[in-house]
């Protein structure tokens, strides 16, 4: 059986998704339906937003995210999320690796000689 | 108004009830998150939501099983809510053993309800299900009740022969011994 285009996705998201978060948060600190709007714009990150708490609650566990709570200016407080140390670095290292990740996949692909 | 917040309401409940597998920490912090986002989102219309707004939202958000899913699935410990795994599940293939281990049980029944018959049943039975744990079988269970089950009926069939040759015997010296055929006598030769 061939998978589906959503199968493939599914399979590539577990493990590159996370770290696109953290990417989203190199900037600066940002609330959940902040990134679950960037994150989601085009569907082929994050399907369902709501994924993405149980995402961001891993990342918090391992230590590469902090939360906080801000006044936020309509509304109740919300919840911000930045970057830990450990989540730049983890960040930095996920970004090497991808380019040799990517450029294997794409020469193979392609059938040039890398 | 009302319709709207029954209409996150119900999702928040349902979503509750499937993560009641998580720490109640842990509980509380992933449907606080989403009811965060919920909030954020409604609030982002800048005007009273209507029931489409909300629906739009939640189906955003995907299935209350979508999410719970996705949280059970590193909690270690926890059965995972229905966790839609990508591949579909495969049934574990038959190992070679599977046959034999059921072939042994039912010998087995048959040696412990047959007399006589149920002899080289038993003994057979007693075969199968060694060669059932060399061969392998997922059938585990039916290979060891198959087992005990033999070993059970090797030994009542040995005690019935036992007991009717005993008893055979000693008609036999009663009746050498005393003379004049009392084994007729029990045949009801007059």
């Amino acid at each position: 059986m061939v998978p589906g285009d959503d199968a493939i996705l599914a399979h590539l998201r577990r493990g590159s998704v996370e770290h696109c978060v953290l990417a989203l948060l190199r900037d600066g600190e940002a609330y959940g339906l902040d990134i679950a709007a960037r994150l989601g714009h085009d569907g082929v990150l994050l399907t369902s937003e709501g994924t993405l708490y149980p995402l961001l609650s891993r990342l918090r566990k391992q230590d590469l995210v902090t939360t906080s709570w801000r006044e936020s200016p309509a509304g109740p407080p919300r919840r911000y999320y930045a970057l830990t140390p450990a989540g730049h670095d983890a960040l930095d290292r996920f970004t090497t690796v991808w380019a040799r990740f990517r450029d294997a996949v794409d020469s193979t692909l392609t059938g040039s000689p890398s | 108004m009302n319709d709207t917040s029954n209409l996150v309401d119900r999702y928040l409940d349902d979503l509750a009830r499937m993560l009641t597998a998580l720490p109640p920490a842990e509980r509380a912090d992933a449907l606080g998150s989403v009811r965060e986002h919920v909030d954020d989102a409604l609030a982002d219309l800048g005007r009273p939501p209507t029931t489409d707004d909300v629906t739009a939202i939640l189906t955003r958000l995907g299935t209350p099983a979508d999410v719970a899913s996705a949280l059970l699935e590193d909690t270690p410990g926890s059965a995972a809510y229905a966790p839609a795994p990508v591949t579909p599940p495969v049934a574990p293939a038959p190992l070679p053993g599977d046959g034999d281990a059921a072939l042994a049980l039912g010998l087995a029944i048959f040696a412990v309800v047959v007399p006589f018959i149920g002899l080289p049943a038993a003994i057979a039975a007693i075969v199968l299900a060694r060669r059932a744990r060399r061969a392998g079988t997922r059938r585990d269970g039916i290979r060891v009740a198959g087992l005990v089950l033999g070993l059970v009926a090797l030994v009542g069939q040995l005690l019935i022969i036992a007991g009717l040759v005993g008893t055979l015997t000693l008609r036999t010296e009663v009746g050498s011994a005393e003379g004049p055929t009392p084994v007729a006598n029990v045949v009801g030769v007059p």
